[in-house]
């Protein structure tokens, strides 16, 4: 495994230098970073999956020359490089379903992440917030405001029209006159 | 609606750009990576707290309150372990981390890599970073690294001691013989040992 003729060399990974951008926006750049990433990865997985997918004949360490096949084992990779593979981010478990707020939970154990789950998931998601050329749909990149706003605009008075009030407060008078003629003596 | 953005957190997997590692065969990268947490315990504890408290404890020790030249209560303290001597201290611990070679410590560290830590650790450069495999090197090789580290300077302040005592005792030899003098000039403690408890002190 340590040999120097055990490694072979697939590629090269072109990275994206923020000073080389025209560009300065920091998310764009991560963006374009993350999509320059997978795509070169691509066609190497691709090219992995063939050796994968077929027998092969194959000159081991002991020299000999066996029939075998091919297999992803693990990724020998960094927090950065993991991040990118996962998507995940670095301040986030790729793993696990661990949430970010319990990551110092270390007593509790959270179920484990795997590909089948996440891949569709991850499709059932873009199909429903992406359009057929990946760019997000209408209304699905909005900033929703926080439950409390929401409720700072609905309890502000000065905020409903008039006539609203108007009909309101005519509403009130009108209940509890008709509730008086009825219940009343 | 359920936006974007919150989709992403909640699947913890950014939905924009397609995951080439969706495709690989038969193989379920995310359990196939590197465990998280050692790689936390490198960067986030390790390099973060371990190392800078591990220095911060060195300097300590060489800024001792009581090893200052100053008078006690003085505005500007002067150390005894002047801001040179302290700088030469760190640039002695970045040499013997650029002289680490694979025959002998197992890791080849560079003069760039020492040189990176100089400016991570002892400049404190806030655009500096290491990775969890750089600094697993440094997890694994300052504990032999940092052994009389501080020797050069214990060893002078042993020397400015010494020679603070060799002046001292000087004087107080001095005094003693004017002080012997007197004593046997004085007759009431002429038949006392006090001029020879005096010698013995000062010799």
């Amino acid at each position: 495994m340590s040999r120097p003729y055990a490694w072979r060399v697939l590629a090269c990974l072109p990275i994206l230098k923020g000073s080389a951008c025209t560009k300065v926006s920091k998310e764009w750049q991560t963006q374009r970073r993350l999509s320059l990433y997978h795509s070169a990865m691509a066609p190497i997985i691709a090219e992995v999956n063939e050796i994968c997918s077929k027998d092969a004949y194959y000159r081991f360490a002991d020299k000999t020359v066996r029939k075998g096949r091919g297999f992803w084992h693990l990724l020998c990779m960094d927090g950065a490089e993991i991040a990118a593979a996962s998507m995940c981010g670095t301040d986030n478990c790729p793993t696990c379903e661990c949430p970010k707020e319990e990551l110092d939970s270390t007593e509790d154990t959270y179920r484990l992440r795997h590909i089948e789950a996440v891949r569709s998931a991850v499709e059932k998601a873009r199909a429903e917030h992406l359009n057929a050329d990946g760019t997000v749909k209408e209304r699905h990149k909005e900033k929703v405001p926080t439950s409390n706003n929401c409720l700072r605009v609905k309890i502000r008075p000065y905020s409903l029209p008039y006539n609203m009030l108007y009909d309101m407060l005519y509403d009130m008078l009108f209940a509890w006159s008709s509730s008086l003629t009825k219940n009343g003596p | 609606m359920v936006q974007l953005a919150d989709e992403e957190r909640a699947l913890k997997h950014k939905l924009l750009v397609p995951n080439a590692y969706h495709k690989a065969l038969d193989f379920d990268f995310l359990q196939a990576m590197p465990r998280e947490e050692l790689h936390q315990f490198l960067i986030g504890v390790y390099g973060d707290y371990v190392i800078p408290s591990t220095l911060y404890e060195i300097q300590q020790i060489l800024r001792r309150p009581d090893l200052v030249t100053s008078k006690p209560g003085a505005e500007n303290v002067r150390y005894l372990v002047s801001n040179e001597m302290l700088a030469s201290v760190w640039a002695r611990l970045r040499d013997r981390l650029s002289a680490l070679d694979s025959s002998s410590s197992m890791v080849e560290v560079t003069v760039d890599y020492a040189a990176h830590f100089y400016d991570m650790y002892v400049d404190k450069h806030t655009g500096k970073h290491l990775t969890g495999e750089r600094v697993r090197i440094l997890l694994l090789t300052l504990p032999f690294l940092l052994r009389d580290l501080i020797a050069p300077e214990v060893t002078s302040h042993t020397y400015m001691l010494y020679g603070i005592l060799y002046n001292m005792s000087y004087i107080i030899c001095r005094s003693s013989m004017s002080t012997i003098q007197f004593v046997e000039l004085s007759p009431a403690l002429h038949c006392t040992n006090f001029s020879l408890f005096l010698i013995h002190v000062t010799v």
